[in-house]
C-alpha cells in the first residue's frame, strides 16, 4: 500500500522529479502544470482513490472465488467514492496529465499489467461507457504503478491492453487554444459549434486578443448598401477573400438605412450616420421624410452582436471618416477630461481656421488667448523626466481614435444638401464625441479622406489638400503646386496603405490626336510625397473606369476597389486588388463570382465597402 | 596520445541517453536534446553522465521526436525543412492517437517549433469542416444545448452558407 508520504520521498531523491519540477517552471499554465503545481493538495485525495480501487483489485486476487457482480459493486462503490472528490474519475477517463506527479513514487516496483488491470475493472464498471483509459495507458503507462507484495504478485493476470481510443478534448487547454488560434474565422466559428469546451475556448477575450495579436487573420471585404427594388434591407456582402467565398449577412438593424459611412476600428465595424426613411429610396433626396442621422452603430462580426455607440453632434449623410492609431496618453485623450465646456472648444476651432486668413493675426492672439496657457502646458509636457514617459509608455496600449469630417445636412428647405465643413473625434474608450476644429475657409466641399502617419489627410472637391493634426488639434493646408488632373464626376478616393498616402481619380488618357482623347478615361494611382507635397503617378488601373461611385479600401498592404456598374442590362460587381508594396503596382481581379444578381441601380449610387481582418 | 583521449572524452561527452517511459534507450548528441526546453534545463542543472528518464513519453513518440530534433539541429535550408516537415507530418498525423501523443509530449518537452508545427497541421485538419464532421473525426461529443446551437445558427449562420 502506498503512502503519500513514501511519494515525497522518493520525489525528492528521484531524477524524473527534476524533469517534472522543471517543466512546471517551463510550461505555461498548462493542463498538465496544473496538475503538476496542485499536485500535493489533489494528491492525497487521488491516492485515497486509488488506494480504493487497489483494494479492488487485491480483494479480486484474494478471493479469486468472488462473482463478478460482486465486482461490479465495489467498483461502483469506489466509482462513487472517486466522483465526490471530483478528481479521480477525470483520470481514470483519461487525464494523463496526472502522471507526472505519481510516476516516479517507486522506480523499483514497476508493475505494468496493473494498468491493464484496472482497464478491466473499468471495461467491468463502467459497461456500455468507453474505456478512455487506454488514452492514460498510452505513453503514461506508469500511472498505477504501485508496490505489491510478492504474493499479490504471484496471481496477477495478464489482460491485454484494449485498442486505445483517440479523444480529443484531451488535449490541455492552452494546445487546444494553438489549434484553434491558427483556424480562419469560418472554421473558427465550426469549431465553436462542436462541444463546450472548445466554445468556451474559442471565445474568451484573452483568446481573441491572441489572435489578433498572432496576425492569424485573413481580409474580408464588407460592402455595404446593396439594394433591391429602391429599398435596402440591410444587408452586409462580406467576401472572404483568402476562399473567394461571399457570405450575406442579414440584419434588421440598418434597413432602410442610407448613405451611411463606415469604418473598422479592431474587429468592429462602425457605421455612422447616414438617413433613413420608411419609403422607398428616391435619389437625389428631396423629401422631408427623410431623418438625417447622429447616430453610430457598431457590429462585431466575431460576436455577431449589435450596439449603439454615442451619436455624434450633427447629422451627416456620407461623412469623411479616418481611424488613428494612437497611444493611450495622446494629448487628445487627456486633455478632453480638462475641457469640460463646449463653449471653449468651439471658440478655440474658430481661432484656428481663422489662421489659415491671416497668419499675422496668429502672432497677436497668441498673447492674449489661453492657447499661450495651453502651448506651455506642451512644452512642460515636454521637459518632463523621459523615465516619466517610459514609465507611461510601458503600460501603454495602441487604441483607436475615429475622426468623422464633413458630410451633408438636407438643408430645411428640403430640396439641398448642404455641406458641412465641421468634425468630430470618437473615443472608443470613454465613449464620447469631441468637437474639433472646422476645416480650413475656402477649403470646399470634403470628399475624401485617409489618415496616414497621425494625420488625417482630406481632399477637397476643389482640389485642395488639408491635413489634421491629431496631437496638436489644428488643421494645415497642405500646399501642392500640381495636384493630380481629374475628372470632377468621377468619385476620387483618398487612401492609406503602408504609411503611404494614394489617391485614385480618373482623368483623360494621354493625347494620341485630339479627337478621340475623350473616349479615353483611366483611372489612376497616385501617390503623395510628404516631404516634397507632390503628387506622382503609380500605376494605371487597366481596366475602363465604369463606375463613377467606385469604392477603394486597403489595409496593410493593398489596396481593395469595387466598382458596380450596369452593362447590357445587367448589374456587375467588379473588384480588383493592388498590392503596393510592390517595385511596380499592378492590379489583378479579386473574385470572379458576383454577389449581387438581384441588386439593383441604385446600389452603386450608395454602396460603401471596407475591409477587415478576421 | 594525451590529447587523442581527452578528445574523445570530449566526444563522449556530447552524447547523452534519453529513457522513455517504457525503459526504452536513445543515445543522442547533446545538441539534438537540447532541443526540448526542457532537457536542456535537466542537462543543465545535472549534467549528462548520467541517462535522463523522459517518463512521460512512450518509445515510439521519443524516437520520432528526436528524429525531429535531429533534423532541426543539421541547420539545413530552408526549402529542405519546409519539405521535410511536410513529410514528416503527413506520416505522423494517419495516426491520431500518435499524433495525440506527439502533441503532448512536444508539448510537455517544451519543443517549441515541433508544437507549433502540430498545430498547424491539427488546425488544417479542422478546416472547412462542419461541425458534425470534426465531431465524426475526433470523437467528440455534442454537448452543447439546443438553445446554445440556435443562437450560433442564427448570429453566425451566415458564416456557414456561403452564396
Amino acid at each position: 500500500m502506498v503512502n503519500v508520504s513514501d511519494l515525497n520521498r522518493s520525489k525528492s531523491s528521484s531524477r524524473v522529479t527534476l524533469l517534472n519540477h522543471f517543466s512546471e517552471g517551463v510550461i505555461r499554465a498548462s493542463g498538465i502544470a496544473d496538475e503538476l503545481s496542485n499536485g500535493d493538495s489533489s494528491l492525497q485525495r487521488d491516492f485515497s482513490a486509488l488506494r480504493l480501487s487497489k483494494n479492488v483489485a487485491l480483494n479480486k486476487k484474494k478471493k479469486k472465488k468472488k462473482s463478478s457482480q460482486g465486482m461490479y459493486w465495489s467498483w461502483g462503490r469506489t466509482q462513487a467514492r472517486c466522483s465526490s472528490s471530483g478528481l479521480i474519475s477525470r483520470y481514470i477517463r483519461g487525464g494523463g496529465c496526472r502522471v507526472g506527479a505519481c510516476d516516479d513514487f517507486d522506480l523499483s516496483f514497476r508493475k505494468r499489467s496493473n494498468v491493464s488491470e484496472d482497464c478491466m475493472l473499468h471495461r467491468l464498471a463502467s459497461g456500455v461507457e468507453k474505456i478512455d483509459v487506454e488514452c492514460l495507458a498510452h505513453g503514461t503507462a506508469s500511472l498505477f504503478q504501485w508496490k505489491i507484495s510478492k504474493k499479490a504478485k504471484d496471481v496477477e493476470e495478464t489482460v491485454c491492453e484494449p485498442e486505445p481510443i483517440f479523444e480529443m478534448p484531451l488535449l490541455p487547454d492552452d494546445v487546444m487554444e494553438m489549434i484553434l488560434i491558427r483556424l480562419p474565422l469560418t472554421s473558427l466559428l465550426a469549431a465553436r459549434q462542436v462541444c463546450k469546451k472548445w466554445k468556451l475556448l474559442a471565445t474568451t477575450p484573452h483568446f481573441m486578443r491572441m489572435r489578433l495579436q498572432g496576425s492569424y487573420q485573413s481580409p474580408w471585404l464588407f460592402l455595404f448598401g446593396i439594394s433591391t427594388n429602391r429599398s435596402y434591407h440591410g444587408e452586409m456582402h462580406a467576401l472572404d477573400v483568402s476562399l473567394d467565398q461571399w457570405h450575406r449577412i442579414s440584419d434588421d438593424a440598418l434597413k432602410n438605412r442610407f448613405m451611411f459611412s463606415v469604418a473598422s476600428m479592431g474587429n468592429e465595424i462602425y457605421i455612422v450616420g447616414g438617413c433613413s426613411s420608411s419609403v422607398q429610396l428616391n435619389l437625389p433626396l428631396n423629401d422631408d421624410s427623410f431623418k438625417v442621422h447622429k447616430g453610430m452603430l457598431v457590429f462585431n462580426p466575431l460576436t455577431g452582436l449589435w450596439r449603439k455607440a454615442a451619436p455624434m453632434n450633427s447629422a451627416r449623410l456620407h461623412p469623411v471618416l479616418g481611424v488613428f492609431h494612437v497611444s493611450a496618453n495622446c494629448s487628445i485623450f487627456n486633455a478632453n477630461t480638462h475641457r469640460s465646456s463646449n463653449h471653449h472648444l468651439k471658440s478655440r476651432s474658430f481661432r484656428i481656421s481663422d489662421v489659415y486668413e491671416d497668419p499675422h493675426r496668429f502672432s497677436l492672439r497668441c498673447q492674449v488667448s489661453d492657447y499661450l496657457h495651453e502651448t506651455r502646458h506642451h512644452s512642460h509636457e515636454l521637459n518632463r523626466e523621459p523615465s516619466e514617459f517610459a514609465r507611461e509608455n510601458s503600460n501603454n496600449q495602441l487604441r483607436f481614435a475615429l475622426i468623422v469630417v464633413g458630410g451633408h445636412r438636407i438643408s430645411s428647405a428640403g430640396s439641398l444638401y448642404h455641406p458641412l465643413d465641421t468634425g468630430e473625434i470618437y473615443d472608443p474608450v470613454t465613449n464620447k464625441w469631441i468637437e474639433i476644429a472646422r476645416l480650413p475657409r475656402d477649403f470646399g466641399t470634403v470628399c475624401s479622406g485617409a489618415v496616414c502617419n497621425a494625420k488625417f489627410y482630406v481632399f477637397s472637391e476643389n482640389d485642395k489638400l488639408a491635413a489634421y493634426d491629431l496631437e496638436m488639434g489644428l488643421w494645415v493646408v497642405i500646399q501642392v503646386s500640381q495636384p493630380p488632373p481629374r475628372i470632377q464626376e468621377y468619385k476620387l478616393n483618398l487612401i492609406s496603405c503602408n504609411s503611404r498616402l494614394f489617391m485614385l481619380c480618373v482623368s483623360w488618357g494621354d493625347t494620341d490626336g485630339l479627337l478621340n482623347r475623350r473616349e479615353k478615361a483611366v483611372r489612376k494611382l497616385w501617390e503623395f510625397d510628404i516631404w516634397h507635397h507632390t503628387w506622382s503617378e503609380v500605376s494605371r488601373h487597366p481596366d475602363a473606369p465604369m463606375d463613377r461611385n467606385a469604392t477603394f479600401v486597403a489595409d496593410d498592404d493593398k489596396i481593395y476597389g469595387t466598382e458596380i456598374f450596369k452593362i447590357f442590362g445587367q448589374l456587375v460587381d467588379f473588384l480588383t486588388v493592388c498590392s503596393v508594396s510592390d517595385p511596380e503596382p499592378r492590379w489583378s481581379r479579386l473574385s470572379r463570382k458576383h454577389a449581387l444578381p438581384e441588386a439593383d441601380g441604385v446600389s452603386f449610387l450608395i454602396k460603401n465597402m471596407l475591409v477587415l481582418q478576421l | 596520445m594525451a590529447t587523442i583521449i581527452t578528445k574523445e572524452q570530449q566526444e563522449k561527452e556530447k552524447m547523452v541517453t534519453l529513457v522513455s517511459s517504457d525503459s526504452e534507450k536513445f543515445v543522442v548528441e547533446q545538441k539534438v536534446a537540447e532541443k526540448s526546453h526542457v532537457i536542456k534545463m535537466v542537462m543543465n542543472c545535472c549534467g549528462i553522465e548520467s541517462p535522463i528518464p523522459v517518463r512521460r513519453v512512450k518509445g515510439d513518440i521519443l524516437k520520432s521526436i528526436l528524429e525531429y530534433c535531429e533534423k532541426h539541429s543539421k541547420g539545413e535550408a530552408q526549402e529542405v525543412m519546409e519539405k521535410w516537415d511536410k513529410e514528416y507530418m503527413d506520416k505522423a498525423e494517419k495516426d491520431l492517437v500518435f499524433f495525440h501523443d506527439l502533441m503532448l509530449a512536444s508539448h510537455f518537452l517544451h519543443i517549441q517549433e515541433l508544437v507549433d508545427l502540430i498545430a498547424v497541421t491539427f488546425a488544417g485538419m479542422l478546416k472547412m469542416k462542419s461541425p458534425e464532421e470534426i465531431r465524426q473525426k475526433f470523437n467528440i461529443n455534442n454537448d452543447l444545448t439546443k438553445e446554445q446551437e440556435e443562437h450560433i445558427m442564427t448570429t453566425f449562420g451566415w458564416a456557414f452558407q456561403p452564396i
